[in-house]
């Protein structure tokens, strides 16, 4: 369907957002509809009777408080965004004591790290079966809701984090999810496995 | 011929004083670019300056959203947050104002997502009730109303707020950002990520509503 | 009293059912730009009947049998796919994925909580089980590397909530 740009024109005007020629083409052809000029006014009036009444700024309570909130906030954010830089090679400034040392020094990160996540895992220790993925990383996990448990491991063999949830109610049985709107196939899993695998094989 | 004379001199009026404020805005509006250029530089006082000047409309703004002063308090430092993430990708092809509007406008529309599905489950009124809110907590502090607060809770403004509760979300901040805040339609279009054409029916349903209760305010003018 | 709207109610439903008027570009709020994909299935584990599932489910590829089957706590005799949905990654505000929608039985929320990198993200993640929140987590998700979360019982099983960075 076409536009009428004469419509619009006139709601613009009648909110006095027209400027230049524009506007005056309009006074021009406002100057004979006293119907036009008077919506105006009234639209004029509506407006200054409710931008009277609901302010455009309100002073929030404790104004200096909510700066300080902000910047912690954005502080917050900063240190989030901050993690330690992994050891990269630099060929330009490596001397021979670092590229000797630095091998030694990952390995023993390595065992440091598995000997703290074990002792981590408590009983749940025996079923790490590998070490951590990434040990420079523990996800924090969170379960709000009482009588709810939740233990978290990295499995190597599957190349992935597994997160156990232990005493979340069961779903009734009753539940019916047949109408769920996307179910992926066979075909269509398979390439996302795929995907995965191959994912998987660059990591390792 | 007088009263198109003195139609013709009132539209004059009200463009000459729209014209003033404009002025005065244009100012504010190369105040704020200049505070955001040295914010981007990494100028933590610039940016608190610009939370300062604009921390009163957002609030406003989201206060008359989601209806709780804590809640709009809590919304409002979002706001703020996210603009300072996003401020490097800041440039000066709008307003600093609307730019933080469309902010609000997503920070709202996501918390009123989340606030459907919690309420869909657990109905906890307790959350909701402000006088139930933990004082001690770090993130809320406590709500006096103050003698601003009580001069300004004229029975018109609870009319005109109850009336605006009435509407959904969308209608609601169309009115607001166009009536109250005075952004243009193509402004409010791109803060609510839509057409010109639904900026203006939303406008005009909600506008309805309004000025049938306001009929007997601007009558008695 | 003649209502100040009049003159605007014709023109308007005009307007609303013609206009196609361009908006002006201006600008956009970069915490909308999209970093990423997240895949979020879910899987019904059993070592009963897997039928119990219903029609609607779906058999599992081999390999991700397999996979799962490398789990100690996700080794059961047999799955299904009951549902997926896959949803953007926000620079910095929050998604949700509602794998078995309509229902909402199911539900992950996240977003991001620092810069996302070329294959990973590091996700504020929530699963709500029956409307509830009931597991928070700040996952490390690299692409080829999901997070696999062993849920409720139902129908004589367990679902399985498989989230993952799609690749594009």
């Amino acid at each position: 369907m076409n536009t009428n740009p004469d419509e619009i024109k006139l709601a613009l005007w009648l909110d006095d957002e027209l400027t230049g020629s524009e506007f005056a083409e309009m006074e021009a052809w406002a100057a004979t509809q006293p119907d036009q000029l008077k919506a105006r006014e009234e639209l004029r009036e509506y407006r200054s009777i409710l931008s009277a009444h609901m302010p455009a700024s309100e002073e929030l309570p404790y104004p200096d408080f909510f700066n300080s909130r902000v910047n912690q906030g954005i502080r917050d954010t900063q240190v989030a965004e901050t993690k330690p830089v992994a050891p990269t090679t630099n060929p330009a400034g490596s001397s021979f004591w670092k590229s000797w040392l630095m091998p030694v020094a990952a390995c023993a990160g390595m065992v440091l790290a598995f000997s703290i996540g074990r002792h981590g895992f408590g009983e749940s220790a025996s079923i790490v079966s590998n070490p951590p993925l990434n040990p420079s990383v523990n996800p924090v996990v969170y379960t709000p809701e009482e009588g709810v448990n939740a233990e978290w491991y990295a499995s190597t063999g599957a190349d992935a984090t597994v997160i156990v949830l232990a005493g979340v109610s069961a779903i009734p049985d009753s539940t019916d999810f047949s109408q769920t709107v996307y179910v992926p196939t066979i075909r269509e899993a398979d390439r996302t496995a795929t995907r995965e695998l191959e994912g998987a094989e660059t990591i390792k | 011929m007088n009263k198109d004379h003195g139609d013709a001199s009132k539209s004059e009026q009200g463009r000459t004083k729209s014209s003033s404020k404009k002025d005065e805005a244009s100012g504010d509006h190369e105040e704020d670019f200049r505070l955001v250029a040295l914010a981007q530089q990494g100028d933590m006082s610039a940016y608190d300056e610009l939370v300062t000047r604009h921390r009163g409309k957002i609030y406003a703004m989201i206060r008359n959203m989601v209806k709780n002063d804590a809640d709009a308090w809590d919304l409002s430092q979002d706001v703020f947050i996210k603009a300072w993430k996003a401020l490097p990708r800041f440039e000066a092809r709008a307003r600093f104002s609307t730019w933080l509007f469309r902010i609000s406008h997503n920070v709202v529309y996501d918390w009123v997502r989340k606030r459907k599905i919690e309420s869909a489950g657990e109905l906890n009124d307790e959350i909701f009730d402000r006088d139930r809110i933990d004082l001690s907590a770090r993130t809320a502090p406590a709500f006096v109303e103050s003698p601003d607060d009580a001069l300004s809770n004229s029975e018109l403004r609870e009319k005109i707020s109850a009336a605006l509760e009435t509407l959904s979300p969308e209608h609601r901040e169309a009115v607001m950002l166009k009536d109250v805040q005075g952004l243009s339609y193509k402004e409010i279009a791109d803060v609510m990520e839509c057409t010109l054409g639904t900026v203006m029916s939303r406008l005009f349903y909600a506008r309805q509503k309004l000025q049938n209760l306001l009929k007997n305010e601007y009558e008695s003018r | 009293m003649r209502s100040i709207f009049q003159p605007f109610l014709s023109i308007l439903i005009a307007a609303v059912v013609s206009l196609q008027v361009d908006i002006a570009i201006a600008q956009d709020d970069p915490g909308r730009a999209e970093v990423g994909t997240l895949e979020v299935t879910v899987y019904y584990a059993t070592n009963g009947d897997p039928s119990a599932a219903g029609d609607r489910a779906q058999k599992v590829p081999d390999e991700i049998v397999k996979r799962l089957g490398k789990v100690e706590h996700l080794k059961f005799l047999h799955y299904r796919a009951l549902g997926a949905e896959s949803q953007e990654i926000f620079r910095t505000y929050e998604n949700w994925a509602q794998p078995l929608k309509p229902s909402d039985e199911i539900l992950v929320r996240f977003e991001p909580s620092s810069k996302p990198k070329v294959d990973e993200v590091s996700l504020d993640l929530e699963l709500w089980l029956s409307r509830k929140k009931i597991l928070k987590t700040n996952a490390l998700l690299k692409k080829g590397s999901p997070l696999y979360v062993l849920g409720p019982e139902w129908r004589g099983g367990r679902l399985i909530i498989a989230v993952a960075l799609a690749r594009k």
